[in-house]
């Protein structure tokens, strides 16, 4: 028995197998899927420039349960983002997504809103002059670690339940939960994390927004502060240690 | 497996390490070199050994050699104010087959690939950087025209802007997708002529 998918998908990895055949690896709404691109880096292939990381593509493949790789039949190419490609902080950050889901997703697990989500996302960091491009990882970190089920509760203080007014306040990566500057004191021996009123002020604004926009109030000094805060916390939660090479190059 | 004798079962292993060579064109192989004449199995053992003793990377451009500098970087007909920058090896050769080229190279080792875990530091980009010294006029990035090739040339032209040489890369007529090795000669030679300034 054989099945046959079409979906639209984001190219996430590529690697060559045998003389001209590639594997890919893609992000669709149907989950994480690897896939054998039979010929694709012959001259001649219809696969030729359709299956490059940050590509979205709508791809056709069959489905058969005795075979361990799937056939990917057909690519076309729906979206190229060249703003994206063009722009190298705009690159390290998409790429620092797909490496955030190739690390965290076990293939098989269906994300069908998450997938809708990330390809407006690709859109608009590919249209956007303005926006920093790191405040679309945070954005993105944000709401995949609300995706895979423990979310960031920043609105109120867990202790006192008020809107935190005292600054620094306090996150545990633990339970995703802030502890004001009134409730929590600084010598405690915790595993809290710092957020000086700043962070605190860009976090809940940018998880309160559909997608980031300029407006966001003016970027912290230490902008890997950030970063590392997010991906501690995704990774205390599914127990896999996460560095992001891409974002070496920033 | 148990019947074939150790020796052959060890060189259907080694075949099998190959790029693109699974367990039963290893064997395949492996029947065919029992099957050859003893000189000619010599002759491919010597091949192998001869290579892995003799070929080392140029101390200059990195790219394989026998003699250190390449027969390239030694050249004086060759113009030093221009260095193409190439992912490997075997892109030079590629260029070199179209006879449209009198500069110098310069072998990344790869590109830069955060899924891969290949990062600056796993390049020779340190290694380019330091080989531009006034006398270098232009820079050439004719990396592969993948979206990682891409990701490297807007990380390198990054770099090298400050220092006011001049960066071009290979014209479009290159398509999107995969390497260098499968553009046809007169496309490449033709990509390096119009190249785009950067
Ligand atoms: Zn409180
Ligand atoms: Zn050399």
């Amino acid at each position: 028995m054989s099945q046959v998918i079409k979906s639209p998908a984001l190219v996430v990895h590529t690697r060559r197998w045998s003389e001209s055949s590639k594997i890919v690896e893609l992000f669709t709404p149907h989950g994480l899927v690897r896939l054998i691109a039979k010929g694709a880096l012959r001259a001649k292939s219809p696969f030729r420039g359709v299956l490059e990381v940050l590509n979205e593509i709508e791809a056709v493949w069959h489905v058969r349960e005795t075979r361990g790789l799937q056939i990917l039949t057909q690519a076309t190419l729906l979206n190229s983002f060249q703003d994206i490609r063009g722009d190298l902080e705009k690159t390290a950050v998409a790429f620092a997504m797909l490496e955030t889901l190739q690390k965290l997703l076990r293939s098989g697990e269906a994300f069908p809103a998450f997938y809708a989500y990330l390809v407006q996302l690709f859109e608009k960091l590919n249209k956007d002059a303005q926006t920093p491009p790191v405040l679309y990882l945070w954005h993105f970190l944000i709401r995949f670690s609300d995706e895979l089920g423990f979310a960031l509760q920043l609105e109120r203080c867990s202790v006192c339940h008020q809107v935190p007014q005292e600054f620094p306040v306090w996150f545990r990566p633990d339970t995703g939960a802030v502890v004001c500057g009134k409730c929590a004191s600084p010598t405690e021996s915790t595993p809290y994390v710092e957020l000086a009123a700043s962070e605190y002020r860009l976090l809940t604004q940018l998880q309160r927004m559909e997608y980031p926009a300029p407006s966001v109030p003016e970027l912290p000094h230490q902008m890997h502060r950030i970063t590392g805060f997010l991906l501690k916390h995704l990774a205390h939660h599914t127990d896999i240690p996460l560095e992001l090479n891409a974002l070496k190059w920033l | 497996m148990k019947a074939l004798p150790e020796a052959l079962q060890q060189l259907i292993q080694a075949f099998s390490r190959l790029p693109g060579i699974g367990k039963k064109t290893a064997t395949r192989l492996a029947f065919h070199v029992l099957k050859m004449d003893k000189e000619q199995a010599m002759e491919l053992a010597r091949a192998i050994q001869h290579v892995k003793t003799n070929i080392r990377f140029c101390s200059i451009c990195y790219n394989i050699t026998e003699t250190d500098p390449c027969p390239i970087c030694r050249d004086p007909l060759r113009d030093k104010s221009t260095i193409c920058v190439v992912e490997s090896s075997e892109d030079i050769l590629l260029i070199e087959r179209t006879n449209e080229y009198k500069g110098l190279y310069h072998v990344l080792g790869g590109a830069l690939s955060p899924l891969d875990g290949i990062g600056p530091e796993d390049l020779r980009i340190k290694e380019l950087l330091n080989r531009l010294t006034p006398e270098v006029k232009e820079v050439i990035l004719a990396l592969n025209p993948s979206t990682e090739g891409e990701a490297t040339a807007i990380y390198l032209a990054r770099l090298i802007k400050p220092l006011n040489i001049k960066i071009t890369r290979l014209a479009r007529g290159v398509p999107l997708g995969s390497s260098l090795e499968f553009v046809d000669e007169l496309t490449l030679s033709r990509a390096i002529q119009s190249r785009d300034e950067l």
